[in-house]
């Protein structure tokens, strides 16, 4: 049988990142349903994994749907090409391997994984035709996406986003119990779209806070649990230019924030074809690549199965470690954090500049505000194996990790815009370039790991598998080897070692773990 | 154009609009006119049957048949080059008596009928307008769209595509017995026990379960004759030899090698690069250079078969070709005079 297929709603041939052989194919009567029409059988299966239909979706999206002839997101197998222009030696890297452009990329990763996303840029760059094309991959029509988005406006109250009371109950009704409420539909759907969400007055954003971080709305007593979504947000703005200032829990809940690229111009050819055949690419999105709702969940599922080796979540936490710490914040040690000093509205880079003695280009700490939250920490894990399952693999790789970081940790990093780091020579044009100057402090964090061969000698990692292991049938005399060997260690890190980010935490995890030794031991004497 | 087509495409003017400007973008030599022939010939009935049984099922079948038939238009499936008359023949003669199980799920029943439609008519030797009279026969029978495409990938089988054979027979187990009784062939009042009736036909590939039979004890017959010349429009430049392959058997002319399925209800060759079996199949029949063969039920003489070229044999079905034909004779025991 040809291959057939449809050349307008042409949804990129499978495999669309090609690993493996395909198994040789026997008589199978399903064969009967396969043909001239994609997918259509009912009950049988296509075929084709849920990432392989998720890069389907993609490849569809940029072809035909935004023009968004970047790929940003650079992966490369083996060597690649680059070329440097211009005085500022602007680099331009031909990457070896499949590529893809963040600002598709990262909106349909959010779908995959139904978290928060926050598309930011100026007007009329795409922003809304994006999200609404999620909207459409979750299979509501272009009408059901269009009414189910809310457009952010100063004027916008609680009952404008959540709902109304029935009038006639108003009047009538003797408890909260009897008074009904008309829920908005949009509550109900499956991928959620507030389009420009810095116009919202602070208090109904609070409602909507409740209602992307607890996903229910609440209204005179009465309760609409939402179901499972992806929700996206547009700012034009996202630097406080909106109407109102953003309530910073409203931003914490915001799990990735993507910027759209600017409009090549050498595509306007392209804009002109739509306007004078009347296109509409939310209309023509094909059958082949939207998604049941069991197939978010199913591919939800796949998600979270993809294995994070322990080589890289150790140089996560490496990563992760280095910016919470802030000597000059406490006395005592677990105290010596951002946060203390932030909950005591203290100027963090005053009492930064008070450290002495650190080596402050090497500090990667010294360049933010604040650390990282455990929530930011469990978004940069789903949607660095979301990246590593839409790749097609099924253990996440340093690419993988490098690539996602810049996205979810864009809002959650507060630079320290007068930090030694970027006033070094080349390093100003981070203060600008986010999504740059956070792949920079990663690949920094990863060349201080490499130096400190911390993949080969960590002493900390085999104490750490020792606990593991159990405390069950430790003997007395184990348990107090062991915490010698804390103590030992503790001893050795404290003779003249500055005490950077992850020393902190990896001396307080030697805390921890002779803290547990220490009461096991006292539970084994008394016993 | 009837009214429920019209004025679902005036209601989504927009939607409809930019599907086919869409569609022109990628395809600038689709045909306006034949689109709109389409619309008002096939797909205007559909919709009109539908919207008869479920007014709110209207957009969503003028969706899926719009696009369909854009898409299928584009690729020369449908419209004036369609090389493929019967899909349009099936739009036009199944798809308004299937407006029931359409309503359920639009894209899903009518996609697959066309695939079905495509692949039964592009099969050499398939009896296409056998599969739509069943179908026809069998719609209102079928309580669900997931049995009407069970029972059509049945009839398919029934239809000539013997390489379905075994996942039909599994298939009739799945259905309701008075579904499957009449998808086999049986009158609606018949009480035959599904079970031996399958059980039988699995055993015997030869046994058509609603002939009586016309012989007390089965006798060897020559059950089919297949393949022919290529310069008279059939697969094989010179004269093949036949190998065993499994159940099946493999045909090779010298050029080519095709794996012959074959049954009661038909026979399929399928372009193969596989090896015909090294070990010996175990097979009740031998053939003598006189063309006698001896089978399970005795001997027989074939006098056509006299200086075979190539004999190949499974369990139930010897295989045979002779110097001056482009055919591979099926030999098999059977107990009507129609094998």
């Amino acid at each position: 049988m040809p291959s057939l297929k449809s050349t307008f709603q042409h949804v990129s041939v499978a495999p669309t990142n090609p690993r493996l052989k395909p198994q040789a194919k026997t008589f199978d009567v399903a064969d009967l349903y396969r043909g001239p029409v994609a997918d259509s059988a009912r009950g049988i299966d296509s075929g084709i994994p849920l990432d392989e239909k998720l890069r389907q979706a993609y490849f569809w999206i940029v072809n035909h749907a935004v023009i968004s002839p970047h790929y940003d997101i650079e992966y490369n197998d083996g060597p690649h090409h680059s070329y440097t222009f211009g005085d500022s030696k602007a680099k331009l890297t031909l990457p070896s391997a499949q590529s893809y452009s963040s600002f598709i990329l990262m909106p349909l990763l959010n779908f995959a994984v139904r978290r928060r996303c926050l598309l930011v840029g100026g007007p009329g760059r795409g922003k809304t035709s994006s999200a609404i094309l999620m909207g459409v991959l979750a299979g509501y029509s272009l009408k059901e996406v269009r009414r189910g988005m809310q457009h952010g406006q100063p004027q916008m109250t609680i009952s404008d986003l959540l709902g109304n009371p029935l009038p006639a109950d108003l009047v009538n009704a003797k408890s909260m119990d009897e008074i009904k409420i008309s829920w908005r539909k949009w509550l109900g759907m499956r991928v959620k779209i507030i389009d420009e969400y810095n116009r919202i007055p602070t208090r109904t954003q609070s409602a909507l806070l409740t209602v992307m971080g607890d996903n229910y709305a609440e209204l005179l007593d009465h309760i609409f649990e939402c179901p499972e979504s992806a929700w996206y947000l547009t700012a034009n703005d996202d630097a406080g230019g909106g109407t109102y200032q953003v309530i910073e829990a409203l931003r914490d809940r915001i799990d990735i924030v993507v910027k759209t690229l600017h409009f090549n111009t050498r595509f306007l050819n392209e804009l002109l074809t739509r306007i004078e055949e009347g296109i509409e690419p939310a209309e023509v999105v094909p059958p082949a690549i939207i998604f049941a709702e069991s197939e978010i969940d199913r591919m939800g599922d796949e998600i979270r199965d993809v294995a994070v080796p322990p080589g890289l979540r150790r140089r996560l936490e490496f990563f992760a470690s280095q910016f919470e710490f802030l000597e000059p914040a406490a006395d005592q040690l677990e105290y010596k954090t951002k946060d203390t000093a932030k909950l005591a509205s203290a100027d963090i880079h005053q009492l930064s500049a008070g450290e002495t003695g650190k080596d402050k280009l090497k500090d990667l700490g010294a360049q933010t505000k604040n650390g990282l939250s455990v929530r930011a920490l469990m978004t940069v894990l789903i949607f660095a194996k979301a990246l590593t399952y839409f790749h097609g693999n099924r253990e996440v790789e340093l690419d993988d990790l490098r690539q996602i970081i810049p996205f979810v940790l864009h809002d959650k990093l507060a630079p320290d815009p007068d930090a030694p780091f970027f006033e070094a020579p080349g390093n100003a044009v981070f203060r600008v370039d986010r999504v740059g100057w956070i792949r920079k402090l990663f690949d920094l964090s990863c060349a201080e790991y490499d130096r400190l061969n911390l993949d080969n000698d960590d002493p900390l990692t085999k104490l750490e598998a020792e606990f593991a292991a159990g405390l069950e049938g430790v003997a007395e005399s184990e348990a107090r080897a062991r915490l010698v060997k804390i103590e030992r260690l503790l001893a050795e890190w404290s003779k003249g070692r500055k005490l950077y980010g992850h020393l902190f935490d990896d001396v307080l995890k030697l805390k921890y773990l002779h803290q547990r030794y220490t009461n096991y031991l006292r539970w084994l004497v008394t016993k | 154009m009837p009214n429920a087509l019209a004025s679902t495409l005036a209601a989504n003017r927009e939607r409809f609009n930019s599907k086919f400007a869409a569609a022109r973008h990628y395809k600038p030599a689709l045909d306006g006119d034949a689109f709109a022939d389409l619309l008002r010939g096939l797909v205007a009935p559909i919709v009109e049957a539908v919207h008869a049984l479920a007014p709110d099922q209207t957009f969503a079948a003028t969706d899926a048949l719009y696009d369909l038939t854009l898409d299928l238009l584009a690729q020369d499936f449908l419209g004036p080059r369609s090389r493929h008359p019967l899909i349009a023949s099936g739009w036009a003669h199944l798809l308004p008596k299937f407006a029931r199980h359409i309503a359920a799920d639009p894209r899903a029943i009518v996609g697959a009928i066309t695939n079905a439609l495509y692949n039964i008519s592009t099969t050499p030797g398939a009896r296409p307008g056998e599969w739509m009279r069943d179908m026809l026969a069998l719609a209102d029978h079928c309580p669900d769209s997931e049995t009407l495409l069970k029972v059509g990938q049945i009839l398919s089988w029934k239809s000539g595509l013997a390489h379905y054979r075994a996942a039909a027979l599994d298939l009739c187990e799945t259905l309701p017995p008075a579904v499957a009784r009449l998808t086999l062939g049986f009158p609606a009042d018949s009480s035959q026990p599904l079970d031996s009736v399958l059980r039988r036909l699995r055993a015997h590939p030869w046994h058509r379960p609603t002939l009586h039979p016309s012989r007390s004890t089965p006798e060897l017959g020559i059950v089919a004759r297949l393949g022919a010349f290529r310069g008279f429009g059939g697969l094989f430049i010179a004269p093949p030899l036949v190998f065993t392959s499994g159940d099946h058997f493999i045909v090779t002319d010298g050029e080519g090698s095709w794996l012959l399925t074959a049954d009661a209800f038909g026979a399929t060759f399928h372009r193969t690069d596989a090896q015909p079996s090294t070990g010996k199949t175990k097979s009740p029949f031998t053939i003598h250079r006189s063309g006698e063969v001896s089978g399970p039920n005795g001997k027989q003489q074939f006098p056509e078969l006299t200086q075979y070229t190539s004999a190949a044999a499974n369990e139930t079905t010897l295989a045979v070709t002779i110097p001056h034909s482009h055919s591979v004779h099926l030999i098999a025991a059977t107990d009507s005079e129609r094998g």
